[in-house]
């Protein structure tokens, strides 16, 4: 069969399919109409006025959910570089004690060693250079670098028994983000695009805000595949909000375009769109399609929402005064919380810096205070407009930092490496036990003794508390069906209420 | 005689039931007769009372053998025997009655048969209570156990007794006692019947006598419940065997007993969901996937709960034109609706009376919405409510007052409206098991200002500089030092731009009514009025760090703790030298120079400054020197200005020796490898 052939025979399906998916979509020319004001209202059967189809945003795949949710939303604050979990929450007087000693090799058991550590021939134990006083009505250990976030410790669940595989950042972090160590898997934020869709037809159902911490301001950056869509429609990959003029890249119009002009220029795009589609059957040009629609009605939502002007004061007191500066991890907690009004969907903040190979102490005083009680107003802001009950906040790295010191190690200097085996991460929200710590590691911090968190673990129950059994969220691709969590994955029901 | 009569006595169940049906129906063929008027049915009836005669000894016969048995209420066993024996006398009599056709005799037949009937009810009754169970017939109604939460259920008494009531206790209770075993409490278990105590194991046997005797097939005669009697569950089995396991304890906790996966499985199925949502949710229709579609074009978000559960969660936050017809068309499926978020819209009193057929709303959220206290009655109606959000409207004291009634209130949200203090006191006070989400005032009542931003169009200045100074917020003061004191409330106030003739150190800090003072801001301001033409350098950079070679140290443009940034020039292993040329010959009393530390990355501040003059730059006459003290054990990347006072000496070449430690030192974690310096800025005053 000649090339031409195969193209017209498919054109012919494709123009069947289109005509009964368009309907059924609600991406078509018609729906986009609607957003401009004209719209063509009918008598629905429900004695409604609606529009004429269901415009709007991104729709979920997933028709009804497997159990009810406890949660519509989650506030991920990802901690990237991996926060000490030794300076900050797991409490072990002993590194204190036996400072310097080197750590017995009984305990290290084997580990594979990062390139920056594998060469040192001792491996000094060493403890926190900060106290840690118990807080709350459990009496939870917390560290003095986070006084604020010791103040709401009666509303997280502590874990700190998380363990992952990988030891360097992109890997751990790629893990954390979609399952898999392997580059090309989806995002959370993008599976759950795909499968819930977005509640509010004029923001993207996934977001993401990033900050660069004071602690290493020149640490390893973010890339953007981190909240790219894999295998997914690209529909459903993350829209990044920057601290800058234009929030959202190549949203505004150029100087001199009247809205009018727009419409129509997105309108005959749409036509040549549609008809290339016809053409090809390519599934990115309706999801292109529906972007730049959506990129449309981003331009009034976005700078809505970014807009903190007409915050009071006493939320600025409540979130510090970095709040005021675009682009720090306060200002970031307060539009993650604005973007939480919105509805939308799954909002994910990276804080950099976390990474203190050396000079830890100094490196993360700084970084704790950027953090600490930005983190506890979300909470704390979250909890008061009745929000927290029906959002999950997560607060945590890719991995944790070795019980032993990398480099120079004296009274007030010392770094920790890369440590996969324990860390600890927090959670609040919908359905979390609250002023909980889940899990134990060992008195030298190394290895867990009760209760490991895996990675797809803590995935899985992120997924069971917005309604999704992890185990039939699926999506079917080059003949396998994938998961968030791969293959496995227990949902901690410990932790649950 | 004892062994055959126990097995004829066996048959008591076979016959005991024959008299009864017997005589009944011969009481229905004599009263049929007479309506009738069949003379005929008079044999009948007669030869059906011969039959029921004889059954009745037939039954009295094996049950007075069966009653030689132990293991029965003496006193039920003494009644129903006596009874049966006056039920047998009677029936017999009734026969002879019957037959006699002496008139005076005939009259006593009527009465005869009443006693009959009533004997064989009371007999056959108290024979049943010996079966089954006193309370087999008239059970009193017992609480329903209802566990919740299984870990922290007791084992015995919420798990394990109901079970043992439910397939044990009929035979082995207090009157009954079958086989000499009590089951009725905890100590009649470990004393045991007969055959030895419950939870001791046997000689033979590798399991506890009880956990023995349920795992025994159907078939033995030993095997519990016995065969014809409600078997245990497969759970219920598991339930016991991992009680016994774990020491029958009978005051422990679920959690307390160690519990594998599987048992947990088995544990977990006991709970019962008794939740509002639960108990809604078992009631609910299905609801039609065409009418949630409908619902949603009109930008109504709604969704079912999950595939199975179809109760509804609705959401129009953010609509600012809710109307009545959006309203009135939810109600089709009215009781469904558990969730309703109406959040930042238009909602009002007005409507309010349309979300009423919602009678299952669980979950209400009305924060900035414009209802008032007009409210409060209707909200009364909503029974269920379990979480109502009022932040932000206009609602006082009044409307919480009217929320008593609402006993299953878990959560209420009031926080800025115009509820008072002594108003949520009292809300609390009539529903104390009610959560008021509030935050403490003073959780973030100590919040720092970020310092001043100190800005200025470079930090080097050869006449003068102007200096302005910025805070984040509005409302706010800037207080400011110009001699490197500390700067407090009762320095300098900032107002407008300062002016700097001469090198300086501004400290500024940030104060705003209720917040903390802000931490100091310092910048140092440079003025450097000696003009050069060039500086040589003598050394070679790194070449990665050549910046514009001797134009980076001229250039007024300060590096940054980037030292990638081109500003700096590093030299790896050796010293700096360089000569300045200056633009004419003029008096030099004083240097500056910018350098950079980082231990971690082999970078340390010099050791010794030297400065030499010369008028024809080829003689050079050394003026000053300054060693510095090795640097302290440290990992921070910081910068500084190095200043070195001179004796005022007029001159046109000054050439630089800025010295390198050469090696990191030995507190290094590479000690001896080739250290760096970094230098950005040479300054001439």
């Amino acid at each position: 069969m000649s090339e031409k052939k195969i193209l017209e025979e498919r054109a012919l399906i494709l123009n069947r399919r289109s005509f009964l998916g368009k309907a059924a979509m609600g991406i078509g020319g018609i729906g986009l109409a609607s957003l401009i004001g004209n719209n063509l209202y009918k008598k629905g059967s429900n004695g409604l006025f609606t529009a004429d189809s269901g415009a709007g945003g991104v729709k979920g795949v997933l028709d009804s959910l497997h159990h009810p949710a406890k949660v519509k939303r989650v506030i991920y604050l990802f901690q990237s570089g991996g926060p000490s979990q030794l300076e900050l929450f797991d409490y072990k007087p002993l590194l204190n004690q036996r400072r310097g000693e080197d750590l017995p090799e009984s305990i290290r058991d084997g580990q594979r060693l990062t390139g920056m550590t594998s060469g040192q021939d001792r491996f000094p134990l060493v403890g926190s250079n900060f106290g840690f006083q118990k807080h709350g009505k459990n009496g939870t250990w917390i560290s003095d670098l986070l006084p604020h976030t010791a103040k709401m410790v009666d509303d997280i669940c502590i874990i700190k028994s998380m363990y992952t595989e990988a030891i360097n950042h992109d890997p751990a972090v790629t893990f954390f983000q979609t399952g898999s160590q392997q580059p090309g898997r989806p995002s959370i934020g993008s599976w759950l695009s795909y499968g819930l869709g977005s509640e509010n037809e004029n923001l993207p159902a996934f977001t993401v805000l990033l900050s660069r911490g004071t602690g290493r301001p020149n640490g390893q950056p973010l890339y953007t595949r981190l909240w790219g869509n894999g295998f997914l429609h690209s529909l459903h990959q993350g829209v990044q909000f920057r601290a800058a003029k234009d929030p959202v890249l190549y949203l505004n119009d150029p100087k001199g375009t009247t809205a009018q002009v727009k419409r129509a220029m997105l309108d005959q795009l749409e036509e040549l769109n549609d008809q290339h589609f016809q053409e090809t059957g390519d599934p990115e040009i309706q999801s292109r399609i529906s972007q730049y629609e959506m990129a449309y009605r981003m331009q009034t939502s976005v700078p809505d929402v970014m807009d903190t002007t007409k915050e009071p004061d006493y939320i600025y007191k409540m979130y510090g005064s970095d709040a005021k500066i675009p682009g720090t991890y306060a200002a970031n907690c307060l539009l993650a919380r604005r973007l939480a009004e919105k509805d939308v969907r799954f909002i994910q903040l990276y804080h950099m810096g976390w990474d203190q190979h050396d000079n830890l102490p100094g490196a993360i005083q700084k970084q704790a205070k950027d953090v600490d009680q930005a983190s506890a107003a979300l909470i704390a802001d979250l909890k008061q407009r009745g929000l927290l009950e029906d959002t999950l906040v997560v607060w945590g790295g890719e991995f944790g930092r070795t019980n032993y010191s990398q480099g120079l190690l004296t009274d007030t200097t010392y770094g920790r490496d890369h440590h996969p085996r324990c860390f600890t991460m927090w959670m609040a929200g919908g359905g979390i036990k609250q002023g909980m710590v889940y899990g134990e590691t060992d008195e030298f911090g190394y290895n867990i003794v009760k209760n490991p968190v895996h990675v797809h673990d803590f995935q899985a129950t992120m997924l069971h508390q917005l309604g999704i059994d992890h185990e039939k969220f699926t999506y079917k691709y080059q003949g396998r069906r994938f998961r968030l969590t791969d293959v496995e994955g227990t949902v901690i029901k410990d932790i649950l209420t | 005689m004892v062994q055959l009569g126990i097995q004829l006595g066996h048959l008591h169940p076979l016959f005991v039931h024959l008299p009864i049906g017997i005589i009944v129906f011969a009481f229905v063929l004599e009263v049929y007769g007479k309506l009738k008027q069949q003379s005929s049915f008079s044999a009948v009836v007669e030869f059906t009372l011969l039959v029921a005669g004889i059954t009745a000894l037939l039954s009295l016969g094996t049950g007075w053998l069966l009653g030689t048995e132990t293991g029965y209420d003496e006193d039920l066993l003494f009644t129903h025997r006596w009874m049966a024996v006056g039920f047998t006398v009677s029936t017999i009599l009734l026969y002879i009655v019957k037959r006699n056709k002496k008139n005076w005799v005939r009259r006593l037949y009527v009465p005869l048969f009443g006693i009959v009937l009533t004997l064989i009810g009371l007999t056959g009754h108290f024979g049943g209570n010996m079966t089954h169970g006193e309370d087999y017939l008239f059970m009193e109604e017992r609480d329903e156990i209802v566990i919740t939460n299984v870990q922290e259920a007791k084992v015995f008494a919420h798990i394990i007794q109901p079970i043992l009531d439910d397939k044990c206790m009929s035979c082995h209770n207090p009157k009954k006692a079958k086989g000499g075993l009590v089951m009725s409490t905890p100590n009649q278990m470990i004393l045991g019947g007969d055959t030895g105590s419950l939870v001791d194991t046997l000689k033979g046997s590798n399991e506890p006598l009880f956990l023995q005797r349920v795992h025994l097939p159907l078939e033995n005669d030993d095997h519990m419940p016995p065969k014809g009697k409600i078997q245990l569950t497969d759970n219920e089995k598991t339930l016991l065997h991992w009680w016994i396991k774990n020491e029958h304890c009978f005051d422990c906790k679920v959690k307390e007993l160690s519990a594998e996966e599987k048992m947990v499985a088995v544990l977990t199925s006991l709970e019962k969901d008794t939740s509002a949502i639960a108990e809604v949710a078992k009631k609910a229709t299905m609801v039609s996937k065409d009418w949630i579609q409908g619902i949603r074009s009109a930008g109504i978000s709604i969704y079912t709960l999950s595939e199975e559960n179809q109760l509804l969660a609705v959401s129009m936050a953010g609509m600012d034109s809710i109307r009545k017809d959006e309203l009135k068309a939810l109600e089709e499926y009215a009781d469904n609706i558990v969730e309703l978020d109406l959040g930042f819209t238009n909602f009002n009193d007005e409507l309010m009376s349309y979300i009423q057929p919602f009678e299952n709303i669980l979950k209400l959220k009305l924060q900035h919405t414009k209802v008032t206290d007009a409210i409060g009655e209707d909200l009364a109606e909503f029974e269920l409510l379990e979480s109502l959000n009022l932040y932000g409207t206009r609602v006082t004291d009044k409307l919480t007052q009217q929320l008593k009634g609402n006993k299953k209130l878990q959560n209420i949200y009031l926080w800025r409206t115009d509820v008072s203090a002594e108003g949520i006191a009292q809300l609390q006070q009539e529903l104390p098991r009610l959560t008021i989400q509030q935050l403490d005032a003073d959780l973030f009542k100590a919040t720092v200002l970020d310092p001043p931003t100190i800005l200025s169009e470079s930090i080097f200045f050869s006449d003068s500089l102007v200096v302005k100074m910025e805070n984040l917020f509005d409302n706010s003061d800037i207080y400011y030092t110009q001699d490197g004191s500390l700067p407090s409330t009762s320095s300098m106030k900032y107002n407008t731009e300062v002016v700097l003739n001469n090198t300086a150190t501004i400290k500024a800090i940030a104060v705003k009514k209720d917040w903390e003072l802000s931490a100091v801001a310092e910048s140092i301001f440079i003025k450097n009025n000696i003009a050069y033409s060039d500086i040589a350098l003598l050394s070679t950079p790194n070449e990665k760090y050549a910046g514009q070679k001797g134009k980076t140290l001229m250039d007024q443009k300060r590096g940054s703790i980037n030292f990638v940034d081109g500003n700096w020039l590093g030299f790896e292993g050796k010293h700096l030298k360089a000569v300045v040329e200056l633009k004419q010959s003029n008096t030099i009393s004083k240097v500056s120079i910018g350098a950079l530390s980082a231990p971690a990355s082999w970078i340390f501040y010099p050791t010794a400054f030297i400065v030499s003059v010369s008028n024809d730059g080829i003689n050079f006459k050394e003026i000053g020197r300054k060693n510095m003290k090795e640097e302290s054990p440290n990992a921070e990347v910081k910068l500084t200005f190095f200043e070195m006072e001179l004796t005022p000496t007029n001159t046109k070449y000054v050439k630089l020796e800025i010295q390198s430690p050469l090696r990191n030192p030995n507190w290094h974690t590479n000690p001896g490898g080739k250290s760096w310096i970094f230098i950005d800025e040479v300054v001439l005053n």
